[in-house]
């Protein structure tokens, strides 16, 4: 018998390779690992988006929802955050209204990570950070992934050429794994389109009178410090943009255009009786414009190149030395949401939805965000 | 709530103190048909003002045409171009400012006033925007702006060529006092 030595050479291949695919796995894993959420004293109850189709359970895509149900009856409004995971004051934003929030009358139900798929993955080329992490008031670091706009492709592959929606709308084949091109969704459909349908269904069965949709997007793009309003949103909107306008929150009003299928602010609104908003900031970091892309640029916007391409009058969103902090975007977001809810509240007095203990616009903007976070 | 219904109350005394320049501004009379030039969404903002003032008889259709404006008085065109809005609309650029062109011709001609509004900002100063602008306010009996959107004195400029009475309000939310002004 002759004795089986391996040859050392290939011994230290074997080594070698298993370091090689240890590292990328073991980051790969960590991206799957969900952010610790510590719901403040608001919250009354925690489901997941599969309690709204069964078939996300156990999958990557289901998601924890919040709800906050104040003491005396009124109306609902949902809140969707991290439809597109690589915003991250897209889901910071409704973050701060499960762990801050109380419902005095009505309720709201938050999806902080809707496309749980596209949380587990970063933007491929981007070389973006896997997550980013704020101090809380006790010195306590909170860690929070960076995911990427579209659903992993482990999830659903392989892309076609062509997205053709359900309309007929043709896209790019990737944009398949895009939630907000997913919308109505489809129960027995591709994943993305499995949570836009568990979507529909908690606006549906819930009866969400309003909700909105939290996004970012790079300061060179038309849409951006924006608030998109369906046609039945639009005078609401109207009102809540002249208040930002008026607290010098720069903002601009677009209407959905009927002819963009999938989109939540298009497709909400047809297919149920909810008020739709989606809301966009301007981050450099979603840019391409943009230099270094790090966590910094994450949480304080500042981007020498975004700065060079102001003085040059080519963006669309007032831009300086102060950069555009995460603190200010979400300010935005939240700021955006209150007078949403108290313009609501003048007109629909028997359904009013009563809020409190969210931070204003002054407290948060500019200043430490991690001191809104449990 | 209450921080915004100060600020309301605020806003509408101070905003008395605005002084047009220029052309005195006409007196203007209901019923009022708001539309837009551009399709941004400037005029559902206006409606809002509009709701917000003393004048009730007002209309608004975003895409009413030449023929669809007998017996009003004044006609409020609130300009900035959108391409979301135009999409939404179903109309293109070209078509928008056709309809707009007759739309104040056939106003003229019966009578009625003619008022030019931007009440959305810098944000609404693009090469189309100010094509509508540029187009629209020398035909105009008013033009009230945001001051937001003056910052290169565009407007302040267009409006002394042609003699047109100009009124800046430092916010949209203003707008609602100055209606009050002018509307007898
Ligand atoms: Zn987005």
């Amino acid at each position: 018998m002759k004795k089986t030595c391996p040859n050392p050479a290939f011994l230290g291949f074997l080594i070698a390779t298993a370091i090689l695919v240890a590292i990328p796995g073991l980051s790969y894993v960590k991206q799957r690992a969900p952010e610790t959420i510590i719901p403040g004293p608001g919250v009354t109850r925690r489901g997941s988006l599969s309690d709204y189709l069964p078939a996300l359970k156990g999958t990557s895509a289901d998601t924890p929802v919040f709800y906050l149900e104040g003491k005396e009856p009124g109306g609902t409004v949902l809140l969707v955050g991290g439809a597109h995971p690589n915003e991250p004051a897209g889901f910071i934003a409704p973050l701060i209204v499960v762990e801050r929030g109380v419902a005095q009358k009505g309720r709201v139900i938050v999806v902080p990570y809707a496309n749980g798929s596209a949380i587990s993955h970063t933007e491929p080329l981007e070389g973006s950070p896997a997550s980013f992490s704020l101090k809380n008031k006790a010195g306590e670091t909170r860690v929070f992934r960076v995911g990427s706009r579209l659903s992993n492709p482990l999830d659903q592959w392989p892309d076609p050429a062509l997205y053709v929606n359900e309309k007929g709308q043709v896209l790019s084949g990737s944009e398949m794994r895009n939630l907000n091109r997913a919308f109505p969704g489809k129960a027995d459909g591709s994943i993305t389109e499995q949570i836009a349908y568990a979507i529909m269904e908690i606006i549906r069965r819930e009866k969400a009178d309003i909700s909105i949709d939290f996004h970012e997007a790079s300061p060179e793009y038309t849409t951006v410090n924006a608030i998109v309003a369906h046609e039945k949103s639009l005078e609401l909107a109207a009102e809540v943009a002249m208040y930002l306008e008026f607290d010098d929150i720069p903002i601009t009003l677009e209407q959905s255009p009927k002819n963009l299928n999938g989109l939540s602010h298009r497709e909400w609104g047809d297919y149920s009786d909810t008020l739709p908003f989606l809301f966009e900031a301007a981050n450099p970091f979603m840019g391409r414009l943009r230099g270094k892309t790090d966590e910094t640029l994450i949480i304080e916007g500042k981007d020498p190149y975004y700065l060079a391409a102001a003085k040059a009058k080519r963006l669309n969103v007032p831009y300086d030395e102060k950069g555009l902090p995460l603190s200010y975007r979400v300010a935005r977001h939240i700021t955006a949401f209150r007078y949403v809810l108290d313009t609501y509240n003048t007109y629909y007095e028997e359904k009013a939805i009563i809020v409190t203990d969210l931070p204003e616009y002054e407290e948060m903007a500019y200043r430490n965000l991690g001191d809104f976070l449990n | 709530m209450k921080k915004r219904v100060f600020l309301l109350a605020f806003t509408l005394v101070f905003a008395i103190l605005v002084i047009a320049n220029g052309p005195a501004v006409p007196k203007l009379a209901e019923p009022v048909m708001i539309t837009t030039a551009g399709q941004s969404a400037g005029a559902a903002m206006m409606k809002v003002l509009f709701t917000k003032s003393n004048i009730k008889d007002f209309v608004f259709e975003k895409l009413v045409t030449a023929d669809e404006i007998e017996g009003y008085e004044t006609l409020v065109i609130v300009a900035g171009a959108s391409s979301k809005g135009l999409g939404a609309a179903g109309i293109d650029f070209d078509g928008e400012t056709q309809r707009v062109t007759a739309l104040i011709e056939a106003a003229k001609k019966q009578g009625m006033k003619v008022v030019v509004a931007q009440i959305e900002g810098a944000a609404r100063r693009g090469t189309s925007s100010d094509q509508l602008f540029s187009l629209f306010v020398p035909m105009s009996d008013w033009v009230i702006i945001v001051r937001d959107a003056d910052s290169d004195g565009f407007f302040t400029n267009l409006c002394e060529e042609h003699g047109i009475p100009l009124t800046i309000v430092e916010k949209s939310i203003e707008v609602s006092a100055q209606l009050n002004a002018v509307f007898e």
